[in-house]
C-alpha cells in the first residue's frame, strides 16, 4: 500500500485560499451587475416626472382659473381621460370652488395620494 | 522519491500565476459587466434631461403681474399657434446645449394628445420633429394648458383645455 505523502501541504492550502478568493470576487462582480441594473430600472419605473408634471399643471390651473370652475373642470376631465388613454394611469382629481383639494394617481405600480391644503410645492 | 527542495519557490510560482489569472478575469469581466447597466443609466439621464427641458419651456421667461403668476409660456404659444419650427428650434437649443462649444446630437419626435369634448374621444397627432428610425429612444411628457383665444392648432377644440405633449427623444 502506498504511503500517504504529506509533502507540499502548503501548496494545497494556498490553492484553496486563492480558490475561495476568486469565488468571492466572482460573486461580488455578479451582484454588482444586478445592483446597477435594478437601481436604474427602479428609478426609470418610478413615475417621478409624471407626478411632478401633474402637480405643476394642477397648481397652474388653480392660479389661472380661480373664478372659472367650468374651464378648470374641463381641464381636469382632459387630464383624467388622456392619462388613462396615453399613460395607462388612473387619475382622480377632486375640486371644489375653484380649488383642487385632492389628487389621486395610480399607474398600477405606484400610487400617489395627496390632500392639498396649501400649494407649497 | 520526489525531491522536496524549493517548495517555497513552487508556492510563489503558483500564487503568482493565480494572481495573473484573477487579474485577467477581472479585467475581462468588468468590460462586459458594465454594458447592460449603462444603457439604463443613459436612459435615465436622457429622460431627466427631456423633462427638464420641457419644464423650462413651459415657464414664461418673465412675469410682472403678481396676480397672474403663470403668463403664457413659449411652449404653450408654440402649440396654440401651431408653430412646430419654433418649438423644434427652442427644444433642440436647450437639449443639445453642452458645457463645450460642441453641440450634442439629440433628435426628437413630438406628439400632441388631446380630448374632443363633444365626442369624448381622445386623439393624437404628430406635432414636430424628425422621423423616428428605430433608434433607442425614451419618452417624456408634459401637460400643456391651452388658452381659448388664438388657438389655431388643427384638431384641438376651441376652449381652455389641457393637452399632453409627448416627446420621443433619442441620441442621433
Amino acid at each position: 500500500m502506498a504511503r500517504l505523502n504529506e509533502e507540499g501541504q502548503w501548496i494545497i492550502l494556498m490553492g484553496f485560499i486563492i480558490c475561495v478568493g476568486i469565488f468571492f470576487l466572482a460573486i461580488l462582480l455578479n451582484q454588482s451587475i444586478l445592483v446597477g441594473q435594478t437601481t436604474a430600472e427602479s428609478v426609470i419605473e418610478f413615475p417621478k416626472t409624471d407626478i411632478q408634471d401633474l402637480r405643476s399643471e394642477l397648481r397652474m390651473l388653480t392660479f389661472r382659473y380661480p373664478a372659472d370652475p367650468g374651464s378648470m373642470a374641463d381641464s381636469i376631465d382632459d387630464i383624467t381621460a388622456i392619462s388613462l388613454y396615453n399613460k395607462a394611469a388612473v387619475v382622480r382629481i377632486l375640486e371644489s370652488g375653484g380649488q383642487i383639494t385632492e389628487i389621486h394617481y395610480n399607474n398600477g405600480v405606484t400610487t400617489y395620494d395627496e390632500t392639498i391644503l396649501w400649494w407649497n410645492f | 522519491m520526489v525531491g522536496d527542495d524549493a517548495q517555497l519557490y513552487t508556492i510563489e510560482g503558483i500564487a503568482a500565476s493565480v494572481l495573473i489569472l484573477t487579474t485577467v478575469y477581472l479585467v475581462l469581466t468588468t468590460t462586459v459587466v458594465f454594458t447592460p447597466g449603462e444603457t439604463h443609466i443613459y436612459d435615465m439621464q436622457l429622460e431627466q434631461l427631456g423633462s427638464d427641458v420641457l419644464a423650462a419651456m413651459d415657464n414664461a421667461p418673465s412675469w410682472n403681474d403678481p396676480n397672474d403668476p403663470y403668463p403664457q409660456s413659449p411652449l404653450e404659444a408654440a402649440i396654440e399657434q401651431n408653430q412646430p419650427v419654433v418649438f423644434s428650434e427652442l427644444f433642440l437649443t436647450y437639449c443639445n446645449a453642452t458645457t463645450e462649444e460642441r453641440r450634442d446630437d439629440l433628435r426628437f419626435s413630438a406628439n400632441i394628445t388631446y380630448r374632443n369634448e363633444t365626442s369624448g374621444q381622445v386623439g393624437s397627432k404628430l406635432f414636430a420633429g424628425s422621423q423616428y428610425n428605430r433608434e433607442h429612444a425614451v419618452t417624456v411628457t408634459r401637460w400643456v394648458n391651452i388658452d381659448n383665444t388664438g388657438n389655431t392648432q388643427p384638431g384641438l377644440d376651441l376652449r381652455e383645455q389641457s393637452v399632453l405633449l409627448e416627446v420621443l427623444l433619442w441620441r442621433g
